[in-house]
């Protein structure tokens, strides 16, 4: 029986209990302006307006002198500036970095409108002791965002998707990371900006040019307000050339098959004396050719120890070969010589973007891309002892040949062929920086483009923020384009209240700014054929040695003839000492590299793009 | 106090402090969308509903009926307005679990004149990650 009643189950378990950090809820609050259009109106009537100007949460709005001024632009920060009376040196102090926010409302007869202009902090505070006046300067958080982040993602999430990130072009460091550069960098291939609206909420949005949210006609602006900027000569060239350059390194394998045999009969070599080729000789000779390497093992073949009965001049006597002199002497050898070498290739791959601009300046774009390979370590590389097999005959069961190539680095181009390495550039990585740096390109031929403005002012309009499709038909300027820059004045004293706006209307093609890249990496077809002069002997110092040897022809085993003086058959001697008498040696001279398998190499390819640039441009009537 | 808040950026870099404004035409309003981000920075908290089941996000206010909330685009499309967004049972710090809250606001009072609205969560008890 249980020393506990069933009753006391795991509902009397106690555990300390886990108290939390903190309670509480988390909000903030919104607001819903339901506002009536007829308050912008341009008919006859007239409207009153008010600002609501909020420092640090106190409500300065009767207190406020001057002007304030709002301004806004593409992928800049929102700033504001006005001018207050502050109640106390306390009230003056608070100032400093204090969250400030701009409503302006609109009346007409019967009608109301209440806009959020502006929110962001007080940058600067210029006090006028004499007046009392204290002029601020806002700046809303452009900057500070993209300068908080501590990740590439986060960086990224920032443009919506809209951006082109490429690591190997534009890479993030986890060790030195700097958000502010990754920012301008990922900036650089948005087609379309940044920015927050009044409420201070972060945007991005694609440089789009649709069916306009308002058309403003002749009675809509101030007449002399409006002007047409064409693009300047630097903003419109005849094209805009983007490249791409991927460098990477060839690599090549190419094998010689290596064979010679000793011919020297034995009566000759005991009548002049002629002496037996070396092993050492011969592997010193193969292992420094030229950069060649013994693929595994030069097959070599002794000759024959003992006594060989030779005539010579009608006696018979004999050869005598010991056995330790066999085990020194190569009778006939084969081998397969290769070498491994890399050339550097460079892939330029390029798109033109066609600006229709009569300016000769070259706008280009051009970027590298790069693997850390070390193709000299891989060249230079020399392989194991491991690369030699152990067995000549009769391998035991499960033993594996070697290949040659042990201890030599991956990879292993094969025989006769070339590989174009691209290491830890992969496929997605060069697709990726195609479309970076056309994209690049794209952004700098809207830009350009987007340089053809339409700039008017007109009654304080808010109902509009950047990226916002307007148009214009007024004075002979007809023209569709996208909010890019606004400023409003709103002029306490006279009671003015103006809102000047940008359009920018470029020639385009579309309604949306994107495009396309594609291209395909150029592979290549190299074949090796290397082949060696046949590797003979040459008898130095004899009757039969040219007078003058053919030199390069000079490949194998070249030994001389000893004097007559010294042989032991002198009547049979082919001594001559008129003739050249050659250094003995084992002479092999490897083919070159030709120059074009082993200088740098450039290559054209071509980036298939299709670029839409949004816009209709300006049509002007006179 | 919390440090999960209400953030104008996916990097939690800056509070919502002042109100987010929406603003609608009288006659034919047209759906606003915005979106802020709900996190803490710091990785080692996280926050479970102080009481209840699940975090839970909604408005109130004058105006909480005419605003759907949801954690993507795509659901924002078939959020209901005035409806209550539910999070989660738990809400993890740092950065890579910071949640998106898309607002729609569409006006169904066409009265002129300014709504306030307060989004907030319900009550939440913040912890350490164990």
């Amino acid at each position: 029986m249980s020393s506990f009643d069933a009753a006391f189950d795991t509902a009397f378990d106690s555990t300390p209990a886990v108290l939390p950090l903190a309670t509480g809820v988390a909000s903030f609050p919104a607001a819903i302006s339901v506002v009536s259009p007829l308050v912008f109106s341009t008919g006859a009537g007239y409207i009153r307006w008010a600002a609501t100007v909020l420092v640090g949460g106190v409500d300065v709005s009767s207190r406020l002198t001057g002007r304030i001024m709002i301004a806004a632009a593409e992928s800049s920060p929102r700033v504001a500036s006005f001018f207050v009376r502050p109640d106390s040196a306390a009230e003056l102090a608070a100032y400093d970095s204090a969250l400030v926010t701009i409503d302006v409302a609109l009346f007409r007869t019967g009608q109301h409108a209440s806009f959020r202009r502006f929110t962001g902090r007080v940058e600067t505070v210029e006090f006028s002791p004499a007046e009392r006046i204290a002029a601020l300067s806002c700046r809303d958080g452009y900057n500070e965002r993209p300068a908080a982040c501590a990740s590439a993602e986060e960086v990224e999430s920032l443009f919506g998707g809209l951006a082109t990130p490429c690591a190997k072009l534009v890479p993030w460091s986890d060790e030195e990371p700097d958000p502010q550069a990754y920012f301008e960098a990922l900036l650089d291939t948005l087609p379309g900006f940044v920015a927050l609206d009044a409420s201070g909420v972060w945007r991005a949005e694609g440089w789009n040019i649709g069916t306009p949210l308002a058309t403003f006609g002749p009675a809509d602006i101030f007449d002399a307000t409006l002007t047409l900027q064409r693009p300047s000569r630097a903003d419109v060239p005849a094209a805009i050339v983007a490249t791409l350059n991927h460098r990477y390194p060839r690599l090549h394998a190419a094998t010689v098959g290596v064979t010679w045999a000793d011919n020297v009969s034995r009566e000759r070599r005991v009548i002049d004396g002629i002496p037996l080729a070396q092993k050492a000789m011969i592997l010193s000779a193969l292992e420094g050719a030229d950069g060649w390497l013994i693929k595994g093992e030069a097959n070599l073949v002794e000759p024959a120890a003992g006594a060989f009965v030779i005539t010579i001049g009608g006696n018979i006597t004999s050869q005598l070969i010991p056995l330790t002199t066999a085990q020194a002497s190569c009778q006939s050898f084969s081998a397969t010589l290769y070498r491994r070498w890399y050339q550097q290739v460079e892939v330029h791959y390029r798109v033109a973007i066609d600006m229709g601009g009569l300016s000769e300046r070259d706008e280009s774009i051009s970027l590298a891309i790069e693997s850390t390979f070390d193709a000299g370590a891989w060249e230079s590389a020399r392989p194991t002892r491991a690369s030699a097999g152990l067995y000549q005959a009769n391998p035991p069961p499960g033993y594996v040949q070697p290949t040659g190539y042990e201890g030599l680095p991956a990879p292993f181009p094969p025989d006769d062929t070339a590989l174009d390495h691209h290491a830890d550039i992969t496929g997605g990585d060069l697709a990726s920086a195609i479309k970076h740096v056309v994209a690049r390109a794209v952004r700098t031929a809207t830009a350009g483009r987007r340089q053809q403005t339409v700039s008017f002012e007109r009654p304080f309009d808010p109902r509009f923020d950047l990226g916002d499709t307007l148009a214009v038909s007024a004075h002979g300027i007809a023209a569709t384009g996208q909010l890019a820059d606004f400023s409003d004045t709103l002029d306490l004293e006279s009671g003015e209240i103006v809102t000047a706006m940008t359009l920018a209307c470029p020639n385009g093609n579309s309604m949306a700014t994107t495009f396309t890249a594609t291209a395909s990496a150029p592979g290549n077809t190299v074949a090796h054929d290397f082949t060696l002069a046949p590797l003979g002997n040459f008898v130095g110092a004899a009757d039969d040695t040219p007078a003058v040897p053919y030199a390069d022809g000079l490949q194998g085993f070249l030994f001389n003839v000893q004097p007559t003086a010294d042989s032991a058959w002198p009547a049979q001697s082919t001594y001559d000492s008129g003739k050249p008498v050659y250094n003995t040696q084992f002479r092999v001279i490897m083919p070159e590299i030709p120059a074009p398998l082993r200088d740098p190499l450039e290559i054209e390819a071509t980036i298939t793009a299709n670029v839409q640039i949004a816009g209709s441009g300006v049509t002007v009537t006179f | 106090m919390l440090t999960f808040d209400f953030y104008l950026d996916p990097a939690l870099t800056t509070p919502v402090e002042a109100a987010l404004q929406f603003v609608q035409d009288d006659a034919g309003p047209a759906a606003v969308d915005k979106v802020v981000w709900f996190g803490s920075r710091d990785a080692t908290r996280q926050c479970l509903p102080d009481g209840g089941t699940d975090v839970l996000v909604q408005a109130t206010g004058a105006g909480a009926g005419d605003v759907a909330l949801a954690t993507s685009a795509i659901d924002l499309e078939s959020a209901v307005p005035g409806a209550a967004l539910s999070l989660g049972a738990i809400c993890y710090g740092g950065l890579e679990n910071v949640i998106p809250i898309y607002l729609r606001v569409l006006d169904t009072s066409h009265t002129v004149g300014v709504r306030a609205v307060t989004i907030t969560t319900n009550d939440l008890a913040e912890y350490l990650i164990e």
